[in-house]
């Protein structure tokens, strides 16, 4: 049956992801409430919107940083234990959420990297406590990592000795070193300098033409967005207010707020 | 004839097994205390609020009470409900429990001024609670630790001087026996305080040595 490439593209088999009916409260302010969003595999999701809109949460809530109030998340069809104690979810077995998590990796804002540990240890780290790969093993495929991303020279710097952009390229690799097959990206340029946002973004570039790693892009960065993204999902006040594919949205957005958004960010 | 020279010679040696037994109980406190620090530092932090809550009333009891009171109940009141301690079992245990709870103040702060970032980073890895705290939050918070806890062995070196309030034949107990046996108060006490200030001394010089090696200012100058 003849099918257009687009179309598969929108409409795999398997659900990298699948958030339903999530709620979540800070402090009585409401965050998010009732989100529901599918994120099919190898997708490129920009979510976008502007502050307070609750796209940071939803990376969170995926990353096991925040636990929804209500509501499930299921990563590859199978649904992460939480279970409701005292009117509230917590993590059920967190060992096996752990391990139901081990797919999805996460990059920060601020690069996070270990400070007490150079470029290279931050890569290996994981690999060696959390996967059990031999240090010998992961220090070759780190390297290999740290090469890609033009950072070989720099492994045995601390991050205090590297750039912003620098940093972050570590923090990437740091996330790839584990093979995720989702990775959440929150602003990962919002704190570069201008001329360091480049770097990052080439790095992503060449991530996103792997077909495989299913990416989920908070930015506010339109024009990589445009470039990079299949699909865009527009949030406000923690409601998805437009959701279609990348070049429909950039080229003509449905609802008034999204085209507000697109003035304001452009 | 008797001189200064002299007198120092027949003082020095009981001085010496007085400043024995100090160091003796300092070595031996310090770890407990430590030990002691760090768990209730990480209990303060801990998710679980029965937890925090005991580590909360450990920490106020011994730190808002006097040593010396502490000594004497452990000492005194313990007996009369049938707790037997040795002097020394007594003396370490309440040095250390009182010293402790200073600690682990120390601890709790030098956690926390680990960036939180540095947390979240080490769970999106997937590692569980316990590595996070061994590869992540332990490596970056001693070196913190370390000028504090320095502080808190001089503290300890000369609190020990209260145990001769307990029948320990420490530094203290030596010295003021030997000042009233010879009458020779000044030169005794002039000897004690020098020794004291020789012990104390030379355990800064070791955790200053401690820190070059291993603290904060070592990865800072060594970075460059």
């Amino acid at each position: 049956m003849p099918t257009a490439p687009d179309a598969l593209r929108f409409t795999p088999p398997l659900d990298a992801l699948k958030l339903t009916g999530i709620r979540k409260t800070f402090g009585g302010t409401t965050i998010l409430s009732g989100f529901s969003l599918d994120v099919p595999e190898g997708q490129r999701l920009a979510l976008i919107g502007g502050s307070g809109s609750g796209k940071t949460t939803v990376l969170r809530l995926i990353a096991g940083l925040e636990r929804p109030d209500a509501g499930e998340i299921e990563l590859f069809g199978r649904q992460l234990p939480y279970r409701r104690f005292a009117g509230r979810l917590i993590p059920d077995d967190p060992p096996e959420a752990r391990e139901l998590r081990r797919p999805v990796g996460m990059v920060f804002q601020h690069f996070n990297l270990f400070q007490h540990l150079t470029a290279l240890e931050n890569v290996i780290e994981a690999p060696i406590h959390v996967l059990g790969q031999s240090p010998a093993e992961a220090r070759r495929a780190a390297m290999a990592l740290l090469d890609s991303v033009g950072l070989a020279d720099l492994a045995d710097r601390y991050p205090r000795q590297l750039s912003g952009g620098q940093q972050q390229r570590v923090a990437i690799v740091r996330a790839l070193a584990l093979k995720p097959r989702v990775l959440l990206f929150d602003e990962v340029t919002a704190s570069l300098d201008p001329e360091k946002v480049a770097e990052v973004l080439a790095v992503m570039r060449a991530l996103a033409a792997d077909e495989r790693v299913t990416m989920i892009i908070v930015t506010h960065e339109m024009g990589f967005a445009r470039e990079v993204a299949d699909r865009v999902v527009f949030m406000q006040r923690g409601v998805i207010v437009e959701d279609t594919p990348a070049a429909a949205f950039f080229a003509a957005p449905q609802d008034p707020r999204s085209r507000a958004f697109l003035n304001l960010a452009s | 004839m008797e001189t200064l020279f002299t007198t120092v010679i027949a003082l020095v040696p009981r001085l010496l097994d007085g400043a024995v037994t100090t160091v003796a109980i300092t070595l031996l406190t310090a770890p407990v205390a430590a030990l002691l620090a760090l768990i209730a530092g990480l209990a303060r932090l801990s998710h679980v609020k029965a937890v925090a809550a005991a580590a909360v009333v450990y920490v106020e009891l011994f730190r808002g009470t006097s040593l010396l009171v502490q000594l004497f109940f452990m000492f005194y009141v313990l007996p009369l409900i049938g707790i037997e301690l040795s002097p020394w079992t007594t003396g370490v245990a309440t040095l250390a429990l009182n010293f402790g709870s200073y600690g682990s103040e120390i601890v709790r702060g030098a956690l926390l001024a680990v960036p939180r970032g540095q947390i979240e980073a080490a769970l999106v890895l997937h590692m569980p609670p316990s590595q996070v705290l061994r590869r992540v939050l332990l490596p970056q918070a001693l070196p913190a630790m370390l000028p504090p806890f320095g502080n808190q062995l001089v503290e300890l070196v000369k609190a020990t001087s209260l145990l001769s309030l307990i029948t320990i034949s420490d530094l203290a107990f030596v010295g003021n026996a030997l000042a009233q046996t010879t009458g020779r108060v000044t030169m005794v006490y002039v000897l004690l305080l020098l020794i004291y200030f020789a012990i104390a001394y030379t355990l800064t010089l070791a955790v200053r040595a401690l820190e070059r090696r291993y603290g904060t200012g070592a990865t800072v100058a060594g970075a460059r």
